[in-house]
């Protein structure tokens, strides 16, 4: 490396033998944070009501699942277009993708949930709205305890079996002889397929357990809704995540400037993409003017919601937007830090302003009740989350080896090109 | 030697070898000198301490222009100059000027991104000596040129050849004016 590239931190890095007690540390605290949720929760069912309680669940299960299905996102799109960005963060986001086992099994209560038929989420388990809502009942057949628990959990083992899959492949490259490329080609083959799953499936999902909240409310693009915001969420986290990992061996060596940039201008790439979804959701809705599809957004943009609107247009889109257009800001790691750092403080209330306002103006919840639950929710669903990925981290090499095209390292005494 | 020389070109095999020689001469304290590469190299520009960032600031006054253009032109044509009830909305439905927004902040940041360009480079250029130099052609093919400019204050002939000459080029020579 030459030397005006100079290092992004100040002290000397640490060495690379401290990083496993880092992850035991995230595994640790990550346990002690669910532990705490959990009573939390339960505080908060104990004091408001269960049906809050499973509401507040959902939603932020939204943000942990989809942490996870980015990170499997990423993991796809690395072993299709390569890059050395992505060889930086592969370890970590197939630790993330890997962790959605645990997420499988915090979904199982809401399965338990829909399978006992209680309408504490979900109206069209109600028996008494499927005889007296005729779009309701004409809608059972999809809408079904039976058919919804057998979509979400073939979809949930399909991700974990493409997370598995990779992760396993992956680990034997790093033992695989030199210049033996048919694990990668292999992995990439995987990936294309499982970009398509992703796509179909994730569509599905955000149908079956968001949008159905309201039967009678359908867009086509809500899945994209939820499959841009874990992309957003999953670059958000991958600058934070890196902003600490650089301060140790050997992520120190292979970060700079430039590794940084990159990841600045994906995520700009997905502040820019979110507005564009979201904006093309609304425009067609708003010309359209049809009573079927304006509830809606007539739900956020009154009663309270519109503040919540408006600020979501200004802090998750505009201001991250203009901040990021600098490339000063993102060659430098505290303020690049700082913005990821609030991008994910607002993801959390766009998944909140995405579901909750259904519930508060359709189904009559407390709101306060639900802001409760949906705290205690993310400690609980938080912590499980890193519990996984912390314990993920620990059993593997922190950077593949064998991946001679993408390495940073193995490509010392040359300048690797655009 | 009547013949003016524009400077000295240094040619190299490695493009580390042209980062490495293009951090020594800006040590040495050159400051006009240009390389040429057959792939763009960021450190070469790093190692030239080279910051000149006008054709970002030229894009972003025109994206802004674009927005202004094109949000004042909605705003007057529907709601003021031609106000029509359409569908019973208001006349300044904003929402419905967005993608005009969108498009004419696009348009005028890529014009002026591709018109800055040309122009600050001093596009067309029938002529340049850089040209003059024996071998450049590679230039666009493998080898990785070095050229301290004779405009340079530090520029000696013999001073700066022998500088060039201990970064282990394949080559250095006088390029005519």
């Amino acid at each position: 490396m030459s030397a005006t590239s100079s290092s992004l931190i100040e002290t000397p890095p640490r060495p690379e033998s401290e990083l496993p007690a880092l992850f035991a540390k995230v595994q640790t605290y990550g346990m002690i944070a669910a532990g705490l949720g959990l009573v939390l929760l339960l505080v908060a069912g104990f004091l408001t009501s269960w049906t809050e309680v499973w509401r507040g669940y959902l939603i932020a299960y939204f943000f942990w699942f989809g942490l996870s299905m980015g990170s499997l996102g990423i993991v796809f799109l690395y072993h299709l277009a390569g890059g050395r960005w992505g060889f930086i963060v592969r370890r970590p986001m197939e630790a993330g993708a890997v962790a959605l086992v645990a997420m499988l099994v915090m979904f199982l209560p809401i399965v338990g949930l829909v399978l006992t038929s209680n309408p504490a989420v979900y109206v069209w388990l109600d028996p008494a709205k499927i005889a007296s809502d005729p779009i309701i009942a004409a809608k059972g057949w999809y809408l079904n305890p039976g058919a919804w628990s057998s979509r979400a959990l073939f979809s949930l083992g399909v991700f974990i079996g493409f997370a598995f899959i990779l992760r396993q492949s992956s680990l034997r490259q790093d033992s695989a002889p030199d210049g033996d490329f048919s694990l990668a080609s292999r992995m990439r083959q995987l990936s294309g397929l499982g970009v398509l799953f992703y796509v179909v499936l994730m569509t599905m999902i955000a149908v079956d357990w968001a949008m159905s909240i309201e039967p009678h409310w359908f867009s086509a693009i809500y899945g994209v809704l939820f499959i841009v915001g874990q992309g957003l969420s999953v670059f958000a986290f991958i600058i934070v995540m890196v902003s600490v990992l650089v301060r140790f061996q050997p992520f120190a060596a292979i970060i700079n400037k430039d590794r940084l940039d990159e990841y600045g201008k994906l995520m700009l790439a997905f502040v820019v993409l979110w507005a564009y979804v979201n904006y093309g959701q609304y425009i067609i809705i708003w010309s359209g003017n049809i009573h079927e599809f304006t509830p809606w957004y007539l739900n956020r943009l009154g009663e309270g919601w519109i503040v919540l609107s408006v600020f979501l247009m200004l802090f998750h889109f505009a201001v991250p937007f203009a901040l990021l257009l600098s490339r000063l800001l993102k060659r430098n790691l505290r303020l690049l830090t700082l913005v990821a750092g609030w991008v994910l403080v607002v993801r959390l209330l766009e998944i909140f302003w995405l579901i909750a306002p259904d519930f508060v103006n359709s189904f009559g919840s407390p709101l306060i009740a639900l802001i409760m639950t949906y705290i205690a929710a993310h400690i609980l669903l938080g912590g499980v989350w890193f519990m996984a990925f912390g314990w993920v981290l620990q059993r593997q090499p922190v950077l593949a080896a064998n991946d001679l095209r993408n390495d940073p390292r193995a490509m010392k005494g040359q300048v690797a090109h655009a | 030697m009547s013949i003016p020389i524009y400077g000295l070109m240094a040619e190299f095999e490695k493009p580390d070898q042209l980062i490495h020689a293009t951090e020594a001469a800006h040590a040495a304290g050159y400051r006009r000198m240009d390389a040429y590469t057959p792939f763009p190299i960021e450190e070469v520009s790093e190692a030239m301490h080279f910051h000149d960032d006008l054709v970002r600031r030229i894009v972003l006054v025109a994206a802004i222009s674009g927005m202004i253009t094109a949000l004042t032109l909605q705003v007057l044509g529907s709601a003021v100059d031609y106000p029509l009830n359409i569908g019973g909305r208001p006349l300044l439905s904003w929402p419905a000027f967005l993608p005009i927004t969108f498009e004419l902040t696009i348009l005028f940041a890529g014009i002026a991104a591709v018109l800055s360009v040309i122009v600050l480079n001093g596009l067309p250029q029938p002529y340049h000596p850089a040209f003059n130099a024996p071998n450049f052609e590679r230039a666009s093919i493998d080898r990785f040129f070095l050229c301290i400019e004779s405009n340079d204050p530090q520029f000696d002939l013999s001073a700066t050849r022998k500088f060039l000459e201990e970064l282990h080029p394949v080559q250095v020579s006088e390029v005519e004016q």
